[in-house]
This record gives structure tokens, sequence and C-alpha cells, in this order.
């Protein structure tokens, strides 16, 4: 359908009622390589979907394309009921920020699930700006080194800046968090 | 009835019972999975792998390769790894302790540099000596985890701490890995639809005199040597109707430890490989069922009929019996650790179906066959054999396992069919022949010797020297 209709070929999606599994997915995405990107305007019906498998496939063709029309609809599924899509949601925002993006996301990361936490710190790394080192560097003082992993790689990953206070932070620290601080370093 | 008859009589009955329920459940497995392998080949004829695996989109996977002592082959089997062809792919080598060159090896070849690298000890394990990444970007994938020696379930749980993908394939290291093997092996992860898929095996083939060239497999043959030749019929069975058609009725209890893919959230969640087993392929497997079903999470571990993964077999006595020694107290070790599920209805399947079969068919079935003979020969000593009807089951034991060996070889040539010379696929059948008179007495022997070391608390690996695939054969 799609070799012969391009992007249109996708309105199957409006009435896709059965699941359209990661690897379905995949095939489509490699047979969209070869068109031309362009506008979706059925994205943001997609994004509302009642079949989630839709929503996630929308927000991947979002995040691909770096379709910016829609960023209104996928902050709505920050909330989304399945953990899958919310991470989908997050990652895809990295691709479509605006300038509200990284507070939306700040605000949101209370109330998600460990693994979506680190996906948030992970597209803070590519959306945040000096206004969100607060917020990061209180995380560096929780116990979890998975989560001072990320918001390290976060601090460190947004600006010169904030290479520059992971630096220092790893000077005035030892052990772990130093450890830690200097793997984060090693990667820039 | 003097009490010696009845004893007897009840051993001969029990035996018999054993028996005819053991080849029902060969029949039904037989049966069962050629649905399966149809169902596979059908859904997976027009699929182009080679197109998918370089696409960008496909889901970040971990190798991870255990090395011991692996200096004479490292470089052509990390050459290998690094060749298999999907592209968002990250190789952990991981040295447990080698006490040969090993690492300084792979330093030189790979142009490593030892990295700054916070290791965070999710699974408790043996101390991280450094990580090394290679300066080259063409080796880029490629990260080198140097540690004290632990043993492979200590450094599998090592891999699991320093990967960052979620999902994970282990591997051997000396395993040759057919060039689309990762993709194939993450597909079932990516089906997922209802049920979690939590683990995915790979089907492991002899590579026996195949022909192999820079850590490739450039063409199949069947092995020369008579032990390795064996195996390849054993793996035939086990892989194409055994696992095949326990992965239909999702009950599947093992994966090899050559070549399997796993969640690694869920792995974690588990507790990684568990070290004090010498099976701790299988229990890793059996510890992940169970974590799935104590939470009611439906889940499945799928099972992928390709011959994808291409190991070296035993091709002596002393080596092979080694190895069938540890499989049988990695087996007791498994079942003993999870002895709550026997029978236990709240494992459903798992309880009720996989564990029970693995314990009386699997675990017991040496003891028992072992024993049977014992009884044989006394009896026959006292003259308590009907000849007649001894002969004739015999006859028809013997009739039956190679039909079930021919069968399993018919099923391998109308699916996969990996041996295309008519002249290999009757040594194949010529060698099934020999099996119930040489092959099977030994293996039973081995796993008699496991019984025994599994009660001296024996916890060793046993040597297993390989001789390498460096020669190409002449055919």
């Amino acid at each position: 359908m799609i070799g012969f209709q391009g992007f249109d070929g996708l309105s199957f999606l409006n009435t896709l009622t059965h699941p359209l599994d990661e690897w379905h997915q995949l095939k489509l995405l490699e047979q969209l390589k070869s068109l031309d990107p362009e506008q979706m305007p059925q994205l943001p019906h997609w994004l509302h979907s009642s079949n989630a498998y839709v929503v996630l496939f929308a927000l991947r063709l979002a995040e691909i394309y770096q379709q910016f029309h829609v960023h209104t609809a996928v902050v709505t599924c920050l909330t989304h009921h399945q953990e899958k899509v919310r991470a989908q949601a997050i990652q895809t925002l990295s691709k479509i920020a605006s300038p509200q993006t990284a507070d939306i996301l700040v605000q949101r990361y209370a109330q998600e699930t460990p693994k979506n936490r680190l996906t948030i710190l992970k597209t803070l790394r590519e959306v945040g700006s000096s206004d969100q080192f607060e917020f990061l560097t209180g995380l560096l003082k929780e116990g979890d080194n998975e989560i001072r992993l990320e918001a390290a790689a976060a601090i460190a990953g947004i600006n010169r800046e904030g290479r520059k206070l992971l630096e220092a932070l790893a000077e005035q620290e030892s052990g772990d968090l130093r450890s830690v601080y200097k793997h984060v370093i090693a990667r820039m | 009835m003097s009490i010696v008859a009845l004893v007897l009589d009840l051993l001969t009955y029990g035996i018999f019972i054993y028996s005819v329920t053991l080849l029902g459940f060969y029949i039904f497995i037989g049966l069962y999975s050629i649905g399966e392998s149809r169902k596979y080949l059908q859904r997976n004829s027009y699929t182009d792998y080679r197109l998918l695996a370089s696409s960008a989109h496909v889901p970040s996977v971990s190798v991870l390769a255990p090395a011991y002592n692996e200096g004479a082959t490292i470089i052509e089997n990390v050459r290998s790894l690094l060749s298999l062809y999907y592209s968002n792919l990250e190789v952990i080598i991981i040295n447990d302790g080698s006490k040969d060159d090993s690492l300084q090896k792979l330093i030189d070849g790979y142009q490593l540099e030892k990295i700054d690298f916070y290791v965070n000890y999710r699974i408790k394990t043996k101390e991280v000596r450094g990580v090394y990444k290679s300066t080259n970007p063409v080796f880029r994938k490629l990260v080198v985890v140097d540690k004290m020696n632990g043993g492979k379930a200590d450094a599998l749980n090592v891999g699991i701490n320093v990967s960052s993908n979620n999902l994970i394939v282990c591997i051997d290291v000396d395993c040759i890995l057919e060039q689309d093997s990762i993709l194939k092996m993450v597909k079932p992860f990516l089906e997922e639809t209802g049920e979690k898929v939590i683990a995915s095996g790979g089907v492991v083939r002899i590579a026996n005199s195949c022909d192999i060239r820079d850590g490739r497999l450039i063409k199949v043959y069947l092995p020369d040597n008579y032990w390795a030749r064996m195996q390849s019929l054993e793996y035939i069975r086990a892989f194409l109707l055994g696992r095949m058609a326990w992965a239909r009725m999702n009950g599947l209890l093992l994966i090899s430890g050559a070549f399997g893919a796993f969640d690694k959230e869920i792995a974690m969640n588990c507790g990684g490989y568990d070290h004090n087993t010498v099976g701790e392929d299988m229990e890793l497997v059996v510890r992940m069922r169970r974590y799935m079903e104590e939470r009611n999470i439906p889940y499945r571990v799928t099972y992928i009929p390709d011959p994808l993964c291409w190991t070296e077999a035993p091709t002596s006595r002393t080596i092979l019996g080694r190895q069938r020694n540890r499989w049988t107290r990695g087996t007791i070790e498994t079942l003993k650790f999870h002895r709550k599920m026997f029978f236990n209805p709240r494992y459903r399947l798992l309880g009720m179906v996989s564990y029970p079969f693995w314990f009386f068919f699997e675990m017991l079935a040496p003891g028992i066959e072992f024993f049977g003979m014992v009884v044989f020969l006394l009896m026959s000593i006292f003259g308590r054999i009907n000849w007649h009807m001894f002969l004739a089951l015999l006859l028809f034991i013997i009739s039956f396992g190679f039909m079930y060996s021919a069968f399993a070889a018919f099923m391998e040539v109308t699916t996969f069919n990996q041996y295309r010379r008519r002249r290999e696929m009757a040594k194949l059948l010529l060698t099934a022949f020999s099996e119930p008179f040489y092959f099977h007495p030994f293996v039973v022997w081995a796993a008699i010797r496991g019984y025994w070391d599994y009660i001296r608390k024996k916890k060793a690996w046993g040597e297993m020297t390989r001789q390498g695939f460096g020669t190409p054969p002449k055919k």
C-alpha cells in the first residue's frame, strides 16, 4: 500500500483496531524511508487513537520526520496509561522540542516509573538548558546510581557550562560519586 | 506369589509404564513440532532480514561473550562478532581472569585503551579490573571488560551490569553466528503484543568439519568424527523437534548458554545468572519464568529454529563425558533450587508439565535406565527373563529410536536442509543405527557419573578443550 500510495497508504491507521507490533512498525518505517518526507495531516488523529499501537507508531513517525506541529498532541501522550507509549512520547519530544519541553518533562518526572525517569533524563540531555541544573544536581544526591549516571550525563550534555559544573563536582567528590562523574566526562 | 516375584513384577511393570509414557511424550513432541516449524517457515519466507538489520530503527542490542583462556582464537572470534549484520550493536567481551594472554592480544589487536568506567554492580559480581574501548572508530562497537575470575555465570553478570541496552544476547565467544542471527533473535521481542517476551532461544548446530574462514561459516559439512556426528543428530532431534514443541506450548525451560537473548530488566530483577550451579543457562530461564508466574504477568519464552549458531562439539569421549556429566549436575541443581514448583498448580504449565517432564524424563532417565540394566542383568542371571518378549521389546525400542532419528532427519531436510548432499544424510542415518549400542550407553554412563559427582558436591565445570576452527577441510 505504501509502495503505491506513499504516506497516504498509512490511512489504514485511522481504523486499525488490531495490534501493530514493533516488527511491523519497523517494516513500515523501512518502506517509508525511500519516500520524500512530508507533512502528515492525520498524525494528530493517530496520536489520539484508542489503539495504543497506533499512538506508538504515530509518535515514532513524529520523531523520525520531526513533525513539530504535533508537539501539543505528543505532550498529551505523556499521561497515556501505557508506560511504553509515555516512554516513546518522551523520546519523541527530544526531536520536536519547544522552549517549554524541558520544564514539562521535569514536572512529569516525579509521577513516572523508574524506567521512564531514565528516559526523561536522557531527553533532558538534548532539550534541557541551564534552567534544569538545579533539578539535575538535586538528583545527584539520590541513592540510585543509575539515576546519578543519567543526571550527570544530562548536566554535562546540556552545554559547556554543564560540563564545567560536572568537572568541578568531580574534583570535590570522592569514591563512587567521583567514579560516576569521571565515567560521564570520559564519554563527552 | 513370593515377595521376590512381587518386587520383580513391580519393577518390570514400573519400568514398562515409565517407558511407554516416555515414548508417548516423544511421539507427541515429534508431531506437535511439525506445525510450529511450518508456521515459522511460512511467516519468515518473505522477510528481507539484511535490509531490516541495517535499519536505524532496530532496537539496540548488547552481545555478551565471556572468554576464559581463549588467547589462541580470541582475535578471530571477536572479529566474527564485530562483523555481525546489525546496526545498533554493542559487543561486550568479558575476560574472566584468563591466565593466558587473551587480554593483551585484544589490547594489541583492537587498539584498546582503559577508560574511566563506572560499573554499577546491580548484580553482585567479582571485581572488574578495567573496561577497555578501542581508539580506532572502526571498532566502536567493542567493549572489553577485564575482571577477576569467577566463572561463566559471574562473567555474564558483569556483562549485564556493563551493558547499555535492554536486550542482551548471551553467547559463547567461540561460536560462529550467522550474519543475520541477531535480528532473527530479536524479532520475537518486537512481535510482542499481549504476552511479554522474556527470553528467546536459538538453535545450536555442530560446526566440526565445516568450512570456516575468518570467523565465518562458508560451507556446512557433516562432521567426520563419529562423536561429533552423533551429536549433530542429537542436536537436530533436540532443537528441531523437542524445543520446537516445548516453545509451541510455551513450556521451554532451557535456552542454550551458547546462544540466547534475554530481556535485561527481567533478568536483572531475578538477580542474573546463578554462579552456584554449573547449569546457569537453564537455571536463569527457570528463574525468570518463575518470577513472571509469581507476579501473574503474561509472558512467553520463544524459540528460533533457524540454524543461527554453530559450535564445536567435543570429539573425544573424555571431553564429551565431562560435558554430559556437567549437564546432569546442572539439571539436578536447577530442579532442586526450584523444587517448590513440582506439580504445583500455581505455576500452571511450568509446574504441572515442564518441571515434571524434566524431573522424570531428563533428570531421572539415565538413573532409571541404568537401574533397569542392573535389574535386567540380575533377572537374566536368575533365569527370570522371558527371552521372546525381551527380544521383541528390544527390537521395538531400537526401531523406535531409529525411526525417531529418521523423522528428525526428515524434518531437517524438509525445513532448513543444512546437509544437502545425499551421502551426508545417508551417513547420518547410518550413524543413528549405532546410537543404542555405543553412543547412548556412553552418555548414560556419563550422566551416572554426574549423579555421583553431584553427591560428592563437585562444582567444577570440567576442562573443555577445543581444537578450534583452524584449517578448512578438504571435501
